[in-house]
């Protein structure tokens, strides 16, 4: 992350960062498709993406259409590559079923008051903002009685706890929220609109973010090609034609939900098949990268070969974040294939 | 490529190919001026053709028609030997080994012209190949193999190489284009499979629920859904892009997808789906035949990766090509 937000910084100065975002926040127009083009040649030149660039991506689109306010305060120490952002939904007791949630919000003068527990919250310990989704109606009010809040975290009552993965990093936390005091002008959308803006927010996770993934994925498998030529080892073809179809795939989807992004097309279900092909991809890649050197995945003590298996292991989350798999599988099956409902 | 204009189209190619039905296709499409339509617009006359046959079952397939129309005008009235498989990613139907020309391939449509086939020599080299002096019924067998509902004849010979002329001819770019129609053939064989499946799993009771309820039934279907949307993504962009290699990466991912469809399908229409009545069967025979053909899906996969590798990168599809 400290590495994330010195490329965040290079680029800004570099004047890159601010293409493709309104210019009202202080960007230089254009739209979502300007910024996927410039993520799409920052890794055909063999760059990476400021991993804190993939909150921007997911949660900046939220806060410029329901927070503007927050927008104009936030975007330009992004700019400036000087912010980070997480995202605060999950809990030990709502993971994919994540209307379930139960972090409260409760009036108190101006504002609120949130308890409650939000877990893998990732870069939770590094960033300074978090988008928290909390209950503000009764307890038993579901998807409807869902708000959310912009979080200082540094505010009082925070406290944050990495999580040991199992890739060996901490990159996600556990995020405790003890009667933390929220201003209400720090409502993103409306009280009880917070379901409403997570789906908003969703489709650019599904959209941008895994448009991201698969130019750092086509990165990584060239990277891997190149390395294995090098060492003058064998290309195994078959895992690197299977990875490359899985791969293109994804990236003609996720162009297809970018164009409707840009024209504010609301992406309805279809987007569950681009989060799909992501986790196949992701996977895929991954597991052509560790055939073609296995010696590096399995043998070798160095940087390269640690970040190839923190990499290798983060893949396997890509079918459980951000809405598990399964969850996918049966959004398809429920709303665009129109099966009988499941038990 | 509009869907609406996609399903007028092949509404109409399909009410030709019923027409056509112990006729011969190529003399309908021909009066129905489809060279025209692929001169006009060819994706959509590629896959409002190869979807309908797809979907008919046609017994007959313009397939031919086509790889003939891009080798050149002078060789419409040919008898094509198709290859029914590929080696390294080229697909021919012979090879030139010391003073001998092997053939073994498939002939759809027989032509009143010589026979042509694409035969690679021992440096790897192909080259479209004209047979001279020869009867073609002496090696000509009609065959039913797989799918007895499709007209085919295996050709199989072998002759000096001084009986065969070298025609200076791109087989590269038929090669391309007939791959780019049978993977719209295998996409829309995976919809009918996925459509007849999915009208058995709302029916079908056990357990007092529909099939269709059930978890690994709708994930597996799910899955094959995907498949089908990205196949249909793939497709599109190689009609962009129009070159060997994204022809090749579309019919493996149709391919696969076919192959997916035929596991999943022939699986959860269960005792039915395996009776010859159910009809099943036809769409899941012609989906081998038709995945074996130029290349199947394993072939390519790895044409890919060793393009991929001889070019020490993947390289993406442009933007522009994806629509």
């Amino acid at each position: 992350m400290p590495r994330g937000l010195e490329l965040q910084k290079i680029l800004a100065d570099a004047g890159w960062i601010r293409a493709g975002w309104p210019e009202t926040v202080g960007g230089c127009k254009g739209s979502i498709l300007d910024r996927a083009v410039l993520y799409d040649e920052l890794c055909d030149a063999g760059l990476e993406i400021p991993p804190t660039m993939e909150f921007v991506e997911i949660m900046g689109p939220m806060l410029t259409r329901y927070a503007p306010e927050i927008a104009l305060e936030e975007f330009p120490l992004i700019f400036a590559g000087a912010r980070a952002w997480c995202q605060g939904f999950s809990e030990p007791g709502a993971g994919s079923d994540l209307a379930r949630l139960t972090t409260k919000a409760v009036a108190d003068g101006n504002g609120y008051r949130i308890s409650g527990q939000k877990i893998w919250t990732t870069y939770g310990h590094l960033a300074h903002q978090c988008g928290v989704l909390a209950r503000t109606g009764e307890k038993d009010s579901a998807h409807r009685g869902l708000t959310m809040f912009w979080v200082d975290l540094e505010s009082e009552g925070v406290s944050v706890r990495t999580i040991k993965a199992a890739s060996g990093r901490n990159e996600f936390c556990e995020v405790f929220y003890d009667d933390v005091y929220v201003d209400s002008d720090r409502i993103i959308g409306e009280v009880g609109s917070g379901w409403e803006v997570a789906m908003y927010l969703l489709q650019f996770e599904r959209g941008i973010y895994a448009w991201m993934r698969q130019a750092s994925l086509r990165r990584e498998l060239n990277n891997a090609i190149k390395e294995c030529r090098a060492r003058g080892l064998p290309v195994c073809e078959k895992a690197v034609g299977s990875a490359f179809l899985t791969l293109a795939t994804l990236r003609a989807r996720c162009w297809k939900t970018l164009k409707n992004l840009a024209e504010e097309t609301p992406v309805g279900p279809e987007a569950s098949v681009d989060k799909l092909l992501l986790g196949a991809s992701e996977t895929q890649v991954m597991d052509a990268i560790a055939k073609l050197l296995p010696d590096v995945f399995l043998l070798t003590d160095d940087p390269g070969a640690e970040a190839m298996r923190e990499a290798w292991f983060l893949a396997r989350a890509s079918t459980i974040y951000g809405g598990a798999a399964e969850i996918q599988r049966q959004i398809v099956a429920d709303r665009l294939l129109e099966m009988p409902r499941g038990a | 490529m509009q869907s609406n204009e996609l399903d007028m189209a092949r509404n109409s190619m399909s009410e030709i190919i019923e027409a056509a039905r112990g006729k011969s296709l190529v003399d309908a499409l021909r009066k129905e001026y489809w060279l025209d339509f692929l001169a006009e617009d060819e994706e959509l006359a590629v896959a409002s053709l190869f979807e309908a046959q797809g979907r008919k079952l046609s017994p007959e397939t313009g397939l031919s028609m086509l790889a003939l129309h891009v080798l050149g005008e002078e060789m419409q009235d040919a008898s094509l030997v198709l290859p029914s498989t590929a080696t390294g990613g080229a697909s021919t139907s012979g090879t030139i080994t010391g003073e001998h020309l092997s053939i073994d391939g498939l002939i759809f449509a027989s032509g009143t012209g010589p026979i042509i086939a694409p035969a690679s020599s021992s440096d790897g080299v192909v080259n479209v190949y004209e047979l001279q002096g020869l009867d073609s019924s002496l090696s000509h067998l009609e065959i039913s193999g797989i799918d007895a509902d499709l007209n085919m004849s295996r050709f199989r010979c072998k002759v000096l190489s001084s009986c065969c002329a070298k025609l200076s001819l791109d087989w590269g770019a038929a090669e391309a284009a007939t791959r780019r129609a049978l993977a719209y053939e295998l996409v829309a064989l995976s919809e009918a499979m996925l459509e007849k499946t999915g009208e058995h799993v709302r029916e079908r009771k056990q357990f007092g629920r529909p099939l269709g309820s059930f978890q690994s039934v709708r994930n597996s279907l799910a899955d094959l859904y995907v498949a089908i949307t990205g196949s249909r993504d793939m497709i599109h962009i190689a009609f962009q892009e129009k070159d060997g290699f994204s022809a090749m990466v579309a019919k493996a991912q149709a391919g696969q997808t076919a192959l997916l469809a035929a596991r999943h399908c022939q699986q959860f229409c269960g005792a039915m789906g395996w009776t010859w009545e159910f009809g099943l069967h036809n769409y899941i025979r012609r989906a081998q035949l038709l995945d074996s053909l130029l290349g199947s899906s394993a072939e390519l996969v790895k044409a890919v990766g060793n393009h991929i590798a001889s070019a020490g990168r993947a390289s993406a599809f442009a933007t522009e090509s994806i629509g």
